[in-house]
């Protein structure tokens, strides 16, 4: 399905900055009307042939350039429950890696270059939704110390305490990614996203992006969720756990079980540089604007900004000397 | 490369001012007129006088070169003198070791006219006499100073000249080694006859290199940083009311411990005024 303007017959996508579908040939709005094509594998809009990858729900056509949504996978047992459209536009995701990137001295040349820096893609990645609940009980021998001194003694009190901790909680959409392509750590430093703009699907969100449909099951999935939990609970019970200079005797235990699961897409922008045939991956979270990445060090870049100092140093010095020895 | 230049652009600018200000010192100080050696009355024909016998042959012909170059950086006349015996009775002024050694180094420049640019010039006497005096058990050295030196290098410079450059041969443990510590001598009275005092001490080359080599480590250490993008989640993140439920939250008290121990007194020290003290046999 291809979303196209009924006042030109462009391509219709989704614009963050202005929350609605555009056209950015005739700057139509709401302009659009869905056409859909029996046939997969070509482009609805010039025919030409198209490749899809096992898990791809929407693309462009390497031909016209058209943003391609394939209904089969973003419908029936794969449509989404849930999707927060992006909010960040492309210009804005590439002024926050500017901001976040651009100070920085050994990046090498063209890593923030227009040219290199419009190649970033919009995603939408597919996430599944974890509600978990969460029994925390623990109980420990705990001590507290106290030292004071007179002109004589140094003192040391030790005071025993019985603690015992019992808490529950209910975590609400823990997400996990379900894209194989998607880096598990850099995905899980995406979060935190703001739930209250989620909304139900619209296919429509997706033209103008690159879409997935899950990859995986969720219950393959479950797995990283329940250990995000496992985590946040005992960081819980720990922040109730302070003032004590030991605690021994501990039996802590921690249960969780799933209580539901949602599938949603969330926005994510992805820039991929390549240098010296390695790539680079950087992302922009689409709703928060979060950037997470790691650039690669240009060696000349070090060698020539590190001599510059040096050699400006060294140069100073000595000249200091030459016009000190001089008076 | 543009890039290079808008990145440097203040550090670039910082350094062009420094090397400016650096050669028009260097050209106004250039400015005036040179002094040259113009001493024709002196009858010194050498420079170090090794009375003593402290020095070899080859350390004499160096510290004499040395001394030449050293001699032209500063405008000043340079004369080493070593002595061993007692200068008591010779005619200088004093009751004391020291003055006597002192009245020998002012003599000395003034029977030999010497001064770098004239006769009765800038000049530095350095008397060693390493005849123990009896009376104090020790060992005296003198600088004595005159003219553009004598206004360059004060009487504290050249006791603190000579604490560095003898120190050496004042510690039992260590070798006597003269030629070092002569050497040394010389080697600081550039330094403490600058205009600038003891600045130049430490814009030795060697010290210049490795500061431009540690200050650009820092610099590559500090724009090193590569990541972006931290864990900003927390345990409440997705709690539902982001609060846990506490269902039992208690603290009982069992029981206390005390245990003391006693302080350790550091013996001799604190304790008032009175007597205080100390004893030793074996
Ligand atoms: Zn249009
Ligand atoms: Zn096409």
């Amino acid at each position: 399905m291809i979303f196209r303007c009924k006042n030109c017959g462009g391509n219709i996508v989704y614009d963050p900055a202005r929350k609605a579908m555009c056209c950015p040939h005739c700057d139509s709005v709401d302009s659009e009307e869905a056409v859909g094509s029996p046939i997969m594998n070509t482009c609805i809009n010039c025919g030409a042939p198209m490749m899809f990858k096992d898990h791809t729900s929407a693309t462009k056509c390497p031909n016209c350039e058209t943003y391609t949504i394939l209904e089969e996978r973003v419908s029936g047992q794969y449509k989404p429950d849930m999707i927060i459209p992006f909010k960040i536009s492309k210009d804005v995701a590439q002024g926050m890696l500017i901001d976040e990137f651009g100070k920085r001295a050994f990046t090498p040349t063209g890593f923030l270059s227009y040219s290199s820096i419009s190649k970033m893609q919009g995603h939408y990645v597919p996430f599944f939704m974890y509600d978990y609940h969460s029994d925390i009980n623990y109980h420990a021998i705990g001590t507290k110390v106290r030292t004071w001194s007179d002109s004589r003694y140094n003192y040391t009190e030790t005071s025993y305490y019985d603690v015992a901790r019992e808490m529950d909680g209910d975590f609400d959409k823990v997400p996990v990614d379900a894209s194989i392509d998607m880096d598990d750590g850099t995905m899980d430093l995406m979060e935190p996203y703001t739930y209250r703009e989620l909304e139900e699907h619209q296919d429509k969100y997706l033209s103008g992006f690159y879409a997935e449909k899950y990859n995986m099951e969720e219950g393959e999935l479950a797995y990283r969720a329940e250990k995000k939990v496992r985590r946040d609970s005992d960081e819980l019970l720990n922040n109730t756990l302070g003032g004590y200079a030991t605690l021994t005797n501990v039996n802590k235990n921690i249960a969780v079980h799933k209580r539901d699961v949602k599938f949603a897409l969330l926005p994510i922008w992805e820039y991929v540089f390549n240098y010296q045939g390695v790539d680079y991956k950087f992302h922009v979270n689409g709703q928060t604007g979060k950037v997470v990445g790691k650039t690669p060090i240009s060696k000349s870049r070090v060698l020539a900004y590190g001599a510059t100092v040096f050699g400006m140093i060294y140069i100073a010095g000595m000249l200091l000397r030459m016009a000190l020895m001089a008076l | 490369m543009a890039r290079y230049f808008k990145y440097f652009k203040i550090p670039f600018i910082i350094f062009a001012i420094v090397v400016i200000g650096c050669i028009a010192i260097r050209i106004s100080a250039g400015n005036k007129a040179p002094v040259v050696r113009g001493n024709k009355v002196t009858d010194l024909t050498q420079n170090v006088f090794d009375y003593a016998g402290n020095l070899t042959e080859e350390h004499i012909a160096e510290l004499e070169s040395y001394i030449t170059e050293i001699e032209d950086q500063t405008k000043i006349d340079i004369a080493i003198v070593t002595l061993n015996e007692s200068l008591e009775g010779k005619g200088y002024y004093g009751g004391s070791n020291h003055m006597w050694v002192n009245g020998y180094a002012d003599t000395f420049a003034d029977v030999h006219q010497m001064g770098y640019e004239m006769p009765m010039g800038s000049n530095v006497v350095f008397v060693d006499n390493c005849y123990r005096e009896p009376s104090t058990g020790r060992v005296d050295s003198w600088m004595s100073t005159y003219g553009t030196a004598k206004t360059r290098i004060s009487e504290g410079d050249c006791e603190s000249l000579m604490d560095d450059a003898l120190y050496g041969l004042n510690d039992g443990s260590t070798e006597y080694d003269y030629y070092r510590a002569y050497r040394r001598v010389v080697e600081l009275i550039p330094r403490y006859a600058s205009a600038t005092g003891g600045i130049l001490g430490f814009l030795r080359p060697i010290y210049i290199f490795a500061f431009s080599l540690v200050v650009a480590a820092i610099y590559v250490a500090a724009s090193w940083r590569s990541k972006a993008g931290d864990k900003t989640t927390s345990g409440s993140t997705y709690l539902e009311s982001g609060r846990p439920n506490m269902r039992r939250r208690t603290d009982v008290f069992l029981r206390k411990t005390v245990t003391k121990v006693k302080i350790q007194s550091s013996s001799g020290s604190g304790g008032g005024g009175g007597h205080g003290g100390g004893g030793h046999s074996r």
